[in-house]
């Protein structure tokens, strides 16, 4: 029997260097599969993840939308996540979905995980310190997250700008949440909701902790910002701060009169003065943790028949409309959306999602006696 | 009316020392203007008296009287009632041509010759800055800084060379250069554009290669010479930048626990620190242009007839009321970024 499974849904958009190591951190923490949705068309990226067998692939072109592609990244990132976790709640191996960016990897241990029987667990980030670069081409250390003494200590002696999170972490500090996949939650970017609406409350689990990579050298800083051309910048909803070095990272990598020597002269400066720790600073100030990636663990297989089955209801929803995975969506969408797709499986495959979706059914109902 | 229509005539306020006024007016008479109209915003007779003796100024000086006793506070809005009253004075002169506003540190650079052959009704040249350098060998600065796009702002205020990616931080003082237009009594000035009494928008062009030098702080010696005046307690309504600047250089110039060379040494590095520019990033990015200042294109005197003519106007108009020749602002919907 396969049980307790974890699995990853994510919706990227990045160079196949970049999801090579995405995929490899995260099948070597303790991840089982991981559920990948190409943002854009990606023929290299695609090929390279349909060839690994503990991911599934879905190019989200304008057939997957039928005509209806939200504009911003969020929403679109939001619709996938939920149409993975209706999927896996129709998987009895699969206890836990956990919905991650490209430059996000789980740290955890799959005891502390299977021993927790809340609905929701909390996954804390700790970011990558950032150096131009690492000596095995991984972060040594890692950030814990500042209490305010240590944002006003790191401000005073100079190593951030301001004592806010803002100025200290790059990236988000709200951290990610562990999901049971099930048809009355709805996965957000950061936290769990249930079909009314109200945010699920976490438990903790053990140290499970979300490692966030970006910009964890200068080179996936260069990376990450090379295309953030103006146009995406008004869309995006980084913070103010991060958009700008961002367009100044775009208009540097990009500007016609700078020969290549001056442009990595002037990336690099850029990086230095904006982006790169100062070690020293967080290892006296308390913040600076070794990186908690341990020995690697395989990932366990979700066995063959059921991979087939949700690679097969992966597909069928192609047919199915989007609106009934927005965060927003009314009650009972999702489970419609379910049935819907089904139409489409064959026919034992398709009662078994039809039973899936009436005992939903049944249960709402009785909780509304 | 017939009439060669050709002169180029600017108009400008000035409160300014004598050295510097001739040494502007000189220098402006030798860009391709051919006529100056100086209106002297305070009283200074060695001032007067030598714009009054020059052949190709005309001047007129600012009293209570001008006014007529309500002189407006802020300095633009004095600006705009004489640029416009210089318009109705020129309307009826017949060799002139073209009026523009300008400021005593600013030069229009374009060839007169090439804009004549234009004849739009309006023209817009738009702001190429100096280069701020302590000293610039030569008493000219050797380079420009041009409108910058936003991608090169992205990237300065990236790297620390100007302290936010907008226009103000870029350049030290105004960006959307200077318009200037064929004189007519219905045609008003605000600063940086024209419009047709009441509100009608004139069709302006903006001709290539032509440009308002603008010199604010352009070395050390200008930026003290800038500051030299200012009070802290006269700063209300300055933008935010300038009054700080102002009121540092105030304080250091003036502080009683420091020698004159310590006084100086404080006061080149605030130069230093708010107003150098960043030379070799400036030319990395593609966004310096070499001085493009001519001063080969000599000012041709207007006929005798029209110089009497123009000083008759400017005397008839001199105790009017001046409610007429203010400027109405744009209304804000329609405003640019940083225009007034």
């Amino acid at each position: 029997m396969t049980e307790g499974r974890v699995v990853t849904v994510s919706t990227i958009r990045d160079t196949p260097a970049n999801v090579g190591r995405f995929v490899e951190r995260n099948l070597t923490s303790g991840v089982d599969h991981m559920i990948v949705f190409l943002d854009q068309q990606q023929p290299a990226v695609r090929k390279m993840l349909a060839d690994n067998p503990d991911v599934s692939v879905v190019s989200t072109d304008k057939g997957w939308w039928r005509g209806e592609k939200p504009k911003a990244v969020e929403p679109r990132q939001i619709a996938n996540a939920n149409v993975a976790n209706a999927i896996l709640a129709t998987l009895p191996s699969v206890e836990w979905v956990v919905h991650l960016d490209g430059d996000e990897a789980m740290s955890f241990d799959r005891a502390d995980l299977a021993a927790c029987d809340a609905d929701v667990v909390r996954i804390p980030t700790l970011e990558a310190a950032s150096q131009r670069t690492w000596r095995g081409g991984r972060p040594a250390y890692f950030k814990r997250l500042a209490s305010t003494t240590q944002l006003r200590a790191m401000a005073a002696y100079g190593a951030i700008d301001e004592p806010t999170l803002d100025a200290y972490y790059r990236g988000h500090v709200a951290g990610k949440t562990a999901i049971r996949p099930h048809l009355s939650h709805r996965v957000g970017v950061h936290a769990a909701y249930d079909e009314a609406g109200a945010k699920i409350e976490p438990a903790q689990a053990g140290d499970a902790q979300l490692l966030h990579y970006e910009s964890w050298c200068l080179e996936d800083f260069v990376d990450r910002w090379r295309d953030f051309e103006p146009r995406k910048a008004k869309r995006s909803n980084h913070r103010e701060r991060r958009k700008l070095i961002g367009l100044a990272a775009y208009s540097i990598a990009n500007h016609p009169d700078l020969d290549d020597k001056t442009r990595q002269r002037y990336l690099e400066q850029l990086y230095d003065d904006n982006v790169a720790d100062d070690l020293r600073a967080l290892e006296w100030f308390g913040l600076l943790v070794p990186s908690p990636v341990g020995e690697p663990a395989a990932p366990r297989r979700i066995e063959q028949p059921q991979l087939e089955e949700m690679r097969a209801l992966l597909r069928a929803m192609r047919e199915v409309g989007k609106d009934a995975f927005a965060q927003e969506a009314p009650a009972g969408s999702m489970a419609a959306a379910l049935e819907q797709a089904a139409s489409a499986l064959e026919p034992g495959h398709a009662a078994r999602v039809r039973s899936v979706v009436e005992r939903h059914r049944s249960t709402v109902a009785g909780a509304d006696a | 009316m017939t009439g060669s229509h050709d002169r180029i005539v600017t108009v400008s306020m000035v409160s300014d020392t004598l050295p510097n006024v001739r040494f502007w007016v000189d220098r402006t008479l030798r860009t391709g203007v051919d006529h100056m109209l100086v209106f002297l915003d305070d009283h200074r007779p060695d001032v007067q008296a030598w714009l009054e003796q020059h052949p190709m100024v005309s001047v007129v000086h600012t009293d209570a009287a001008y006014w007529n006793h309500d002189r407006p506070t802020p300095l633009p809005d004095r600006q705009m009632v004489n640029a416009n009253l210089s318009l109705a004075a020129l309307a009826k002169v017949p060799s002139a041509g073209w009026l523009f506003h300008i400021d005593v540190d600013e030069a229009l650079s374009f060839d007169r010759e090439t804009f004549l052959e234009l004849d739009p009704r309006a023209a817009r040249f738009p702001t190429l800055e100096a280069v701020a350098k302590r000293r610039w060998r030569g008493g000219e600065p050797k380079y420009f800084k041009k409108q910058p796009r936003p991608e090169d702002l992205y990237a300065l205020a990236g790297l620390g060379a100007i302290a936010r990616p907008d226009l103000d931080a870029y350049f030290r003082g105004h960006h959307l250069g200077k318009t200037g237009v064929r004189p007519s009594p219905d045609v008003r000035f605000r600063v940086h554009s024209v419009y047709e009494h009441p509100d009608t928008k004139i069709e302006t062009i903006i001709p290539p290669d032509m440009h308002l030098l603008h010199y604010a702080s352009w070395c050390l010696d200008d930026f003290v010479d800038r500051w030299r005046d200012f009070r802290p307690e006269d700063a209300a309504g300055r933008p935010f930048r300038s009054k700080n600047i102002g009121t540092a250089f105030y304080t250091l110039r003036n502080h009683p626990a420091m020698s004159q060379a310590q006084r100086d040494e404080a006061v080149g590095e605030l130069f230093d620190r708010n107003i150098s520019d960043d030379i070799p990033l400036l030319r990395d990015f593609g966004l310096l242009v070499d001085n493009p200042l001519r001063l080969d294109q000599p000012a041709r005197p207007m006929p005798r007839e029209d110089v009497a003519l123009l000083e008759t106007r400017l005397k008839e108009l001199l105790h009017v009321d001046k409610t007429p020749y203010k400027s109405q602002l744009l209304q804000v919907g329609r405003r640019t970024d940083g225009s007034r």
